[in-house]
């Protein structure tokens, strides 16, 4: 039954047709197929681009055999301990690089998919990523990488800066 | 809008929880409005300080951005723990303390273990001026006394998690209101080395539906610990009793010489052990006989 075939389709309307157990990676896909029961019938994911379901089912298929990440309610709490940004699989950490030319774009791309579609350890991964592409790195170079504006008066960025001198310190 | 700065802000939270590291996260507070929003408070809900020069500049930018901007950035602080901090008990004084809770109203953890030189005097500034708080450590702030914790009983929001550990002039006085008027909200209470007696820790059994944890570790004035003990057990709370340091122990002489000592000699590696212990099942503790065949086997 795990076997059986699931229609995806993209934001543009492309079917894409995956074994269901590779699906129910995603965790929202999981509950719909459980809730829907026996059905052919095409799930719409308005979304995500096929370009990014692709390789979210990319990610999804070298990942089929893992234990499901056991669900977490705490999302609120803040544990830096808990959190470590260093320790990515070497096939992870090439998935998620994709192509050089439009890295960043589709990254965040990823991560949005992989929180709309419920799929906990690539939204870890993508977070991940993101996070040690700012380690250090100042406020400029942080909006020059992801091509941010600038949206702060010069007042707002030097009170924003006093507040948070205290965590530049040691 | 490009994509890193129109991602929801739970989205945002996630990754910049994911940075683990208060220096990068107070960078992305400065990057634009949006990301600001979810990245100062994530960076100061639980502030964490190296050293005593960086709790002070903490607390100068926590004071200024409350009288200059009116943002008051305090009130976004949630967990403040200084115990990490190398010397604490030196600039966490009487003023420090008033200064900080006038500073961040919206504390619900206030770890304060080790401050030695706050006294009952600073603890009556405290409250009421931190309604949310739930969790309180006063561990080893060895001047409290009495008159301290009875504020604490009289005039706190009713509290989750209290530690008192190493508290040793506390006692039944004040014991016995603070457990009462806290009972409702109670789960963990620590009151190891304090002077707490049997019929406040009962009343805590008794009266607290919640608690889960509860430490009596060297409670010199509980005259029947097994008793208590056995008792909080059946009411499914986890009872410590050995957390405090002890006295050095008075020395066991079982009889039996166990292999773990040589004497000045180089250790005894494993197939000596064995071959000593199948030779000589009963081992009568002779050294002479050890010696012999430690020798032994070092040359076999």
């Amino acid at each position: 039954m795990s076997d059986t075939l699931v229609t995806l389709t993209s934001q543009e309307g492309k079917p894409e047709q995956v074994p269901r157990r590779i699906a129910e990676r995603s965790t929202l896909l999981k509950n719909m197929l459980e809730d829907v029961g026996e059905s052919n019938q095409p799930i719409p994911l308005p979304n995500v681009s096929h370009k990014i379901l692709k390789r979210v089912l990319e990610y999804c298929i070298h990942h089929k055999d893992d234990p499901q990440p056991p669900s977490d309610d705490d999302k609120d709490s803040f544990d830096s301990s808990r959190k470590r940004s260093d320790d990515i699989d070497e096939w992870d950490q090439k998935f998620i690089k994709g192509k050089e030319e439009e890295h960043n774009e589709e990254l965040f791309q990823i991560i949005l998919a992989a929180n709309y579609l419920d799929i906990k350890p690539l939204l870890d991964l993508g977070c991940k990523t993101v996070a040690n592409m700012i380690k250090g790195k100042s406020p400029e170079q942080i909006r020059e990488m992801f091509n941010i504006e600038n949206d702060f008066t010069p007042e707002e960025e030097d009170q924003i800066r006093r507040e948070n001198e205290w965590a530049a310190d040691a | 809008m490009n994509l890193p700065q129109s991602l929801p802000n739970e989205l945002l939270h996630i990754l910049f929880s994911n940075l683990g590291n208060q220096l990068s996260l107070g960078r992305c507070a400065s990057v634009c409005r949006k990301w600001s929003k979810v990245a100062q408070p994530l960076l100061l809900a639980a502030p964490e300080f190296k050293n005593a020069m960086q709790f002070d500049s903490w607390l100068v930018c926590m004071e200024e951005s409350g009288v200059s901007g009116g943002r008051c950035v305090g009130r976004s602080v949630k967990e403040l723990t200084v115990v990490s901090v190398p010397h604490h008990w030196d600039f966490m004084q009487k003023d420090v303390l008033r200064r900080t809770i006038q500073s961040c109203p919206n504390i619900t953890l206030l770890d304060l273990e080790g401050c030695v030189y706050l006294n009952d005097e600073s603890i009556l500034n405290i409250a009421p001026v931190l309604p949310s708080l739930t969790h309180l450590s006063l561990s080893h702030c060895i001047n409290i006394t009495d008159t301290g914790i009875l504020h604490i009983a009289t005039h706190f929001t009713p509290l989750r998690i209290i530690e008192l550990a190493g508290l040793f002039q506390v006692s039944t006085h004040s014991l016995h209101p603070l457990i009462k008027t806290h009972c409702q909200t109670l789960e963990s209470l620590d009151l190891a080395g304090t002077r707490v007696t049997d019929a406040n820790i009962r009343l805590a059994l008794s009266d607290c539906k919640h608690l889960k944890h509860l430490d009596i570790s060297s409670c010199y004035a509980i005259e029947n610990e097994d008793a208590l003990v056995a008792e909080a057990k059946e009411r499914g709370v986890e009872v410590v009793v050995d957390s405090l340091p002890q006295g050095p122990e008075d020395w066991v002489d079982d009889d039996v010489f166990d292999g773990e000592w040589s004497d000045g000699e180089p250790e005894l590696d494993d197939d000596v052990y064995e071959w000593e212990h199948d030779a000589s099942p009963e081992v009568d503790g002779d050294d002479d006989d050890f010696d012999e065949d430690y020798e032994y086997g070092l040359e076999d």
